[in-house]
């Protein structure tokens, strides 16, 4: 009943008209013309349908919500409590959240405190491979805290950032190597991942779970991405008008506002995922149809000309790191598509685009492809990514219908 | 007998309201008492009832409030204010002048037969000096 409760609540609650507390004052109503229904003699099942039907077609329903509140379906992007549940602690999150964006900011700072300075050449490379290590493990506070992760669990959690930190800065790397430029683009994916244990509140073996984290990782990146592009046109108005009464805030900017600003973004970023939800929720899926069609173009063009000039891909450790990150792109997309398509709908067309983009791992085997979209079980095999002209690939089979599985062995 | 959804939806804002007026009340409560005022001859649909209620808010005749159901759920209460009371006074007046306007108007039984729908052919009828009709 619960369960049936919740399926209904969270399909009103995709109607923007109708906000949180609406949603609880028809939830209540629900519930009690339930209560009413099941004391007449009827069963759960049956109560439960007729509540639904008498409290109307939803979206008639909605519409009556939107004549009354017309506001409401202009997204707000304010940062305003979601009314309803957890509304109460709002505040406290939004304080906790700045806190640590602030913390985060700071940190990338505390290297100077070294002599190791952001504009110093020598510690570029100090710079470039810890990069991920200032503001990811305050994001993983952020949700432990959230969450409320068990003591036990958190002191795990700490392992994979000590383990990162402790790698990155104790091994003898070259500077501007290869190893370098692999470990440091591939720190932040693996920080990434004990960022999601964060958020699944160590449950992170619930498939539902993941893909939420999946979600949420591509809903964050759009929102950086909006912060960084605010944050690029204030910088930029910033150094005009400073400049146009003879000041140059350049050095400031470069040395402070930006590097900090970036770092406490991943929090204010991952925050706003989960506090202003709706305003990108729908935005996301439109954003991946966009681009699927368009990686999957530009792939199959590449693979033609490929195939056309004859000429193999150039078998070099800078183009396959180029070839990884296209790779980290793919799966992204692809992932977040999954993650984001209705799981009643039938397969589409739009389903069907995916697959070239699974099957073009260069050097790596074409997968065997299962049921392209609704039947799709993804495995990554990240132990393949290091071997030369062994990228790791995606191999679809298929998997039990209606569910789309994602599996990523830790 | 079928309520036109006309007249239904202006009906709504005086008999919430002189429901309202016997105390502070709740959504579902609100569409048990307008199902037994009306004999079960007015049927809302339950959902409609709740935009209508957060508009008489907006406009200030009902005041809102969470409280908790007799189970401890959570609860929205609504009470009349005074330009509630005031509204639905003028309201009453409104419609007991309709109501009696209609009342007094002489009711006769149709005298022309029913008949089937068929295709109004306006520009025949108008040739035809409307003979048609």
């Amino acid at each position: 009943m619960e369960e049936r409760i919740g399926e209904w609540r969270s399909y009103v609650r995709r109607r923007q008209a109708i906000d949180g507390m609406d949603v609880d004052e028809l939830e209540d109503h629900l519930r009690t013309q339930v209560a009413e229904l099941k004391e007449a003699g009827l069963d759960e099942e049956e109560a439960f349908l007729i509540a639904v039907k008498r409290i109307g077609d939803l979206d008639s329903l909605s519409r009556e919500y939107a004549q009354e509140y017309s506001e409401r379906l202009w997204k707000r992007l304010v940062v305003a409590p979601e009314a309803g549940e957890g509304g109460v602690g709002w505040r406290k999150e939004a304080l906790v959240a700045l806190g640590l964006a602030v913390a985060a900011g700071a940190a990338v700072k505390v290297p100077e405190l070294f002599g190791l300075r952001l504009d110093d050449d020598a510690a570029n490379s100090f710079y470039f491979r810890n990069f991920s290590q200032f503001a990811l493990p305050f994001l993983a506070v952020l949700f432990a805290w959230k969450r409320g992760l068990e003591p036990a669990r958190r002191l795990w959690l700490a392992a994979p950032f000590i383990i990162g930190a402790l790698m990155m800065n104790l091994l003898p790397f070259t500077s501007g190597g290869d190893t370098e430029t692999l470990a440091a683009l591939h720190l932040p994916m693996a920080l990434w991942l004990a960022v999601g244990v964060a958020y699944a509140g160590g449950l992170w073996r619930d498939h539902q779970t993941r893909m939420n984290y999946v979600r949420f990782s591509g809903e964050w990146l759009i929102y950086y991405a909006l912060i960084a592009l605010g944050g690029g046109v204030l910088i930029g108005i910033t150094v005009f008008i400073f400049g146009a009464i003879g000041l140059d805030v350049e050095l400031l900017l470069t040395s402070w506002v930006m590097p900090c600003g970036a770092m406490g973004a991943v929090i204010i970023a991952g925050w706003l995922v989960e506090a202003k939800q709706s305003v990108i929720e729908n935005m996301a899926p439109v954003l991946t149809m966009l681009f699927t069609p368009l990686f999957t173009l530009m792939l199959l063009a590449f693979l033609g000309t490929m195939v056309w000039t004859g000429s193999g891909i150039n078998v070099e450790r800078e183009v396959l790191i180029g070839f990884d990150l296209l790779l980290v792109v793919v799966v992204g997309l692809l992932l977040y598509a999954i993650s984001a398509r209705d799981p009643q709908a039938e397969p589409g067309l739009f389903d069907g685009l995916h697959c070239p983009g699974n099957l073009r791992a260069p050097g790596g085997r074409p997968g065997p492809l299962g049921h392209p979209g609704a039947d799709l079980r993804v495995r990554v095999h990240p132990q393949q990514g290091r071997r030369i002209g062994r990228e790791p690939h995606l191999g679809g089979e298929p998997g039990l219908v209606g569910r789309a599985l994602c599996e990523v062995p830790p | 007998m079928n309520i036109g959804k006309d007249l239904v939806a202006a009906s709504a804002t005086p008999l919430v309201l002189s429901i309202l007026s016997d105390g502070e009340s709740y959504g579902y409560a609100i569409i048990k008492r307008v199902d037994e005022l009306s004999g079960g001859e007015l049927q809302w649909t339950d959902g409609m009832l709740y935009p209508v209620l957060h508009r008489l808010e907006r406009n200030g005749y009902v005041k809102a409030s969470w409280g908790r159901s007799e189970s401890g759920r959570r609860r929205k209460y609504y009470r009349l204010t005074y330009e509630g009371s005031e509204e639905l006074a003028s309201q009453r007046q409104q419609w007991q002048v309709v109501s009696s306007a209609l009342r007094s108007t002489p009711f006769h039984e149709c005298q022309l037969a029913p008949q089937g729908i068929r295709p109004l052919n306006v520009g025949r009828s108008l040739s035809d000096g409307g003979t048609n009709r």
